[in-house]
């Protein structure tokens, strides 16, 4: 026990030693480079799919010039990177990377590993070390609440993601084949169910073959968070549950007529061919392939980033089943968990410095842009355009894009505001995003950090739960299970402990009233 | 007394010579033998994480023990998936083993009796060729050839104007492909020792049997069968012993969303909360259940071995 | 010899054994088929057009022969920087196992071995129960073997079984006498086992030198946990990307990536051609041996 306390102890101190120690190598406040003598900094994260080699990233040379913190890079790549990440933190004290940048953490490792002590607490660090970050949570109070594991300690950064086109998924609709068949823009699941008919005949690229497809998702949990709020279901604390009129009562809307009611019409239009049966079993790169290749009537995307989207437009959220009609949103604080500092980092103030500079208007466009002069410049009232061949270029400009800086692909430490989003957020994009504006207007709360035993009961009950429902709904959809079902399936369900898991958000909710 | 102790010196006094003598054999034996040390033995502690709860900065040994100490295990239990998972092992493997294991020995049987050898040596070289490929590429096949648009077999079907199934996305064909794969893969393989067992049998017995008016089909049914008998029954226990061991690596590779019901085993689920989530407690525990449950029908397949056959693994 | 004493017996054959010959070479013609036909099939598709390939139009026949597919491999790095791993990592590791194992396997078969009983259980036990994924996973880790390429050697440096299958070769099949004379005309342990075992081991030592090559040539899931760099990849885990998770290819041009999706599809065909050649190659070489290598194994291992 003694020696137990010793070791937690000296764990606590580790950090302030740490300080002690160092901030002599720091540079005066607001100044480049970060350091005064040279200083290396691991890294770890996931390397997308889409991303050039990190070492190679035009943001990476530029910004270890720039600050004069060499990094070591320890990333690793987005296939099996599950693995990676958990055999990362199996290492063990000495071993661990200095800093965890878009490395993915979910809310259970924060609270997981912050209270074993690798992560380590930010918040009195962030006071004196990251005056950006801490200006965007005065500016988005929502930020802090969400950041905050339940012993007050932060222990990660979320990016910040301050245009709310950017956290929606949008509804795209090719009009021009809409135009081939004399259709309009469907607007009611009546009028939904003519347009896809009409393009489940029509062959548009002309090739004989019936390889058009009505409508799509990229799998099925992204269709069922896109249709859900059609059928007037939200998901309150990022999970399936509805918030009372009074704002006081969650109740979980998977053993619900609506639910049932959406997977019936989903199962409708599957056994129509209408649905793309691919939504099962694709890999992300294969809906992107899709896309690009304008194979899809109807689909649900958050940008227009990785197709032309010359034919499609945004549109609004069908009506028809359900008075009450959401639109899905992730809050200000999108990606938990893009920057952690581990116990190991002997420098972790300028760690915070180093990621604190992307949260500045500059510094995000370095991290957005990459190199000014040589893929972006700055137009008459300074804010920055990328140059040709970017945003435009065949490959979609995402793909474009992670050749010189990480971000495409999501969960990098980013500020996305108004100025800088133009690669996620077109004109084409913002426009779609106002036809989904009027149905965002509804108290939504995001999903919170819980304290590790909470967290862990609500991981057991979460996955059990999450598989059987997953597993289920595809068997509904696809005719493997009958409706006749439905009953020992919410039976099914309950027996897993669904009411003690809407319980433990409930619990979070009354804490918030008070 | 006496006798008892001047046998124990003199055995001592030999081995102080063997020692001397044969040190070389020793020499020889240190390196693989610190091999096992460290990369058999000193793992093998690593088991009572399966008791702690695990905390990544203090390792294995400083980490507290758990409370209560089964906890792991009974959370194993009272998960909904548990028995399924269980089931599913099983299941999996017995399918192998109803199926698996009489193929090579019918396929050694049919080998044994074509006359011409050269169809003979092209049917055996031809069923060890599988063998050789990678799990990773028989899966990949398999994922190739069941295609629900472009896969041969379902053009197959369709030509026979039955309807395209999604052979790999559904429970119902999870196990008789896995199974049917593992047939196709190992069968001409795993008949090499039956081919070799019936090449060992005496002429005469052939020629007695002959003699006395057997047909090709009784000397199979009363001289060939019987004579690699020993052997099939060996080879049964062999594989009884890795009843719940085989597949983790191909069930993973096969698995996805839509055939979980039925591909989720104990391996994968550990190895879905051990490596991807971190969870080396839990996960361990699992582990540990299943290698429990192994080596008890290890030693009772053996036990049995010794009793019946005289002739047992160790 | 056997076997041409058995065909004699056979010529006089009566009406039943010929209808019985008959029945028999058919289930051989249709094992062979079902066997067969997979391999046939991934090689004829490998050798046509996508577009044949993929609208069913390849059954029986390559058509269009083009060796499309094939290029397209050849302009993709990633396999065969994985290639060269893998060779790296075969050859390598097989002379660490031969080595190892050998090591193992020849005092152990030796009667005048001192503590050979405890010795042969120590190694055994290793069988029956193994410490598992995560602390091996810790220990790898712990000896700065993590990411670097003796993590793909070190750890698989023995298979029990193989080094048990040697042993019994070694007791069954090197006469007593022979290691006898050997001492006898002043030759000690070490230069009995070099100069007299090993020379008269050439079937044994054929097929573990095939049993290792065959696990090295396809291991990918140690690749998997032990490995990060990318550059240190084996072929197995650039398969998996392609094959199992439809990673991107970076072949084709910029012509959208639908049709480079469609091609891709057929090139996984070429991709296990190549992939897995080598390896098959490797089993006539060895084939002499076989048999009876496998069968002292199988009937004591």
């Amino acid at each position: 026990m003694k020696k137990l306390l010793c070791l937690v102890l000296a764990l606590l101190m580790l950090p302030v030693m740490a300080i002690g120690e160092s901030t002599a190598v720091l540079n005066t406040e607001g100044e480049m480079p970060i350091v005064t003598e040279p200083v290396t900094l691991s890294i770890f994260g996931k390397q997308g799919a889409i991303h050039a080699d990190w070492q190679t990233m035009d943001f990476f040379t530029e910004y270890q010039k720039m600050t004069g913190v060499t990094l070591d890079f320890q990333q690793a790549p987005s296939q099996g990177y599950d693995e990676a990440k958990a055999l990362m933190f199996a290492s063990g004290v000495g071993a661990y990377p200095d800093m965890l940048v878009a490395a993915g953490l979910n809310g259970s490792e924060i609270i997981r590993y912050g209270e074993e002590g690798v992560l380590i607490p930010l918040e009195e660090l962030m006071e004196t070390y990251a005056p950006n970050y801490t200006a965007l949570m005065e500016k988005y109070p929502d930020i802090e609440g969400r950041i905050t594991a339940p012993d007050g300690h932060i222990y990660a950064l979320a990016a910040v993601i301050a245009v709310p086109a950017a956290r929606t998924a949008k509804i795209w609709c090719n009009t021009a084949w809409l135009e081939a068949n004399g259709l309009e823009v469907p607007t009611t699941f009546e009028e939904l169910e003519e347009v896809l008919r009409a393009f489940k005949t029509y062959d548009a690229n002309g090739n004989g073959e019936a390889d058009e497809i009505p409508i799509a998702a990229a799998d099925l949990p992204s269709w069922l968070t896109t249709t859900a709020g059609m059928f007037g279901l939200q998901y309150q604390f990022g999970q399936e549950m509805n918030l009372s009129d009074d704002g006081k009562t969650l109740t979980t809307w998977l053993t619900s007529d609506e639910f049932r009611q959406l997977l019936e019409w989903t199962a409708k239009i599957y056994a129509e061919g209408l649905l793309d049966p691919d939504i099962f079993t694709q890999e992300y790169s294969e809906f992107n392939a899709k896309m690009s290749g304008q194979m899809m009537g109807i689909f649900f995307n958050q940008a227009d980033d990785a197709f032309d989207s010359t034919d499609y437009i945004g549109i609004a959220p069908f009506a028809g089943m359900s008075e009450d009609i959401y639109v899905q949103s992730g809050p200000v604080a999108r990606d938990m968990g893009t920057f952690a500092i581990t116990c190991d980092c002997e420098y972790p103030e300028v760690a915070l410095r180093w990621i604190d500079y992307l949260f500045s208007d500059e510094g995000s466009y370095l991290e957005r842009y990459g190199i000014e002069g040589k893929t972006w410049t700055r137009d008459e009232d300074g804010y920055p355009v990328y140059v040709d061949g970017i945003l435009d270029n065949p490959n979609g400009s995402g793909p474009t894009i992670a050749q010189f800086t990480f971000w495409p692909g999501g969960g990098a430490p980013q500020y996305l505001n108004e100025n800088n989003c133009i690669a996620v957020t077109s004109d084409t994009t913002q426009a779609a995003q106002e036809a989904l504006n009027p149905y965002m207007d509804y108290t939504l709360y995001a999903e919170p950090l819980f304290d590790a035993d909470t967290n862990s009961r609500l991981q057991i009950l979460g996955n059990d739960i999450d598989t059987y429902v997953r597993s289920s709904a595809a068997k509904f959809i696809r005719g493997e299970m009958s409706f006749d079902e439905w009953d020992t399936y919410c039976q099914t369900l309950e027996g897993m402990g669904l009411q003690e898991w809407v319980g433990i958000y409930q619990e979070r909710l009354d804490s918030y009233q008070q | 007394m006496l006798a008892k102790q001047s046998t124990g010196q003199r055995l001592k006094r030999r081995l102080r010579r063997d020692v001397f003598a044969h040190w070389q054999l020793l020499a020889l034996l240190a390196l693989p033998l610190a091999w096992y040390i460290i990369f058999c033995y000193i793992p093998m502690f690593g088991v009572q994480l399966a008791f702690k709860s695990h905390k990544v900065t203090l390792g294995i040994w400083q980490s507290p023990w758990a409370d209560p100490l089964f906890k792991h295990f009974s959370r194993y239990f009272s998960s909904y998936y548990a028995w399924s998972t269980i089931w599913n092992t099983l299941a999996l493997n017995l399918g192998c083993l109803a199926i698996g294991f009489p193929a090579p020995i019918l396929l050694a049987l049919i080998l044994n009796e074509i006359d011409n050898v050269r169809f003979r040596k092209t049917l055996q070289n031809v069923t060890y060729i599988p063998y050789f490929l990678s799990i990773v590429v028989v899966v990949s096949m398999l994922k190739l050839f069941c295609d629900e648009r472009y896969g041969v077999i379902n053009i197959l079907l369709q030509a026979l104007n039955l309807q395209a199934l999604p052979l790999m996305e559904s429970e119902r064909y999870f196990r008789p492909l896995y199974v049917l794969s593992n047939v196709w893969q190992n069968m001409g393989w795993n008949a090499i020792i039956y081919v070799a067992a019936l090449a060992g049998i005496d002429m005469a017995l052939y020629e007695a049997a002959t003699i006395d008016g057997a047909t090709r089909w009784q000397k199979i049914l009363h001289v060939s069968l019987p004579c690699i008998l020993p052997t099939i029954v060996t080879m049964l226990i062999l594989r009884i012993g890795q009843l719940m061991t085989i597949g983790f690596e191909k069930a993973l590779l096969m698995q996805n969303d839509m055939n979980i019901g039925t591909s989720e085993i104990i391996s994968t689920l550990v190895y879905k909360n051990g490596i991807q989530n971190g969870d080396y407690s839990y996960a361990t525990a699992v582990g540990l259940m299943n290698s429990a449950v192994n080596l008890v029908l290890i030693v009772a397949a053996n036990t049995f071995c010794r009793r019946t056959l005289n002739e047992s693994l160790w | 010899m056997i076997k041409t004493k058995r065909r004699a017996s056979h010529i006089r054959q009566t009406r039943a054994d010929r209808i019985f010959q008959a029945v028999i070479v058919a289930l051989g013609v249709v094992l062979m088929i079902l066997v067969a036909y997979p391999l046939y099939f991934t090689v004829i598709a490998s050798f046509s057009k996508p577009e044949d390939v993929l609208m069913g139009r390849v059954i029986l026949w390559p058509r269009n022969i083009s060796f499309e597919s094939y290029k397209m491999v050849v302009a993709e790095r990633d396999i065969w920087m994985g290639y060269g791993n893998t060779i790296l990592y075969t050859v390598l590791g097989t002379a660490v196992n031969m080595v190892l194992t050998t090591m193992m396997a020849y005092p152990l078969s030796c009667r005048e071995t001192p503590w050979r009983a405890p010795l042969t259980f120590i190694a055994s036990f290793t069988m029956l129960f193994s410490g598992g994924l995560i602390p091996t996973y810790l220990l790898v880790r712990q000896l700065g073997l993590y990411d670097t390429i003796w993590a793909m050697i070190l750890p698989t440096g023995i298979t029990t079984y193989n080094m048990l299958v040697m042993k019994s070769f070694f007791q069954s099949s090197i006469p007593i006498e022979l290691k006898e004379a050997a001492h006898l005309d002043g030759c000690n342990d070490l230069r009995t086992l070099l100069l007299v075992v090993l020379p008269l081991s050439g079937p044994i030592l054929a097929v573990m030198v095939l049993f290792y090559t065959v696990a090295h040539w396809n291991e990918y899931f140690n690749a998997l946990i032990y490995l990060r760099n990318r550059s240190l990849m084996p072929l197995q885990v650039i398969l998996r990307e392609i094959l199992l998770q439809n990673q991107e290819l970076a072949a084709g041009d910029g012509t959208g990536l639908y049709e480079r999706m469609m091609a891709a599809e057929t090139m996984k065909y070429a991709i296990i051609i190549i992939a897995s050649v080598p390896v098959i190659c490797l089993y006539p070489l060895v084939q002499r041996h076989f048999v009876k290598g496998v069968m002292v194994g199988a009937i004591k291992g």
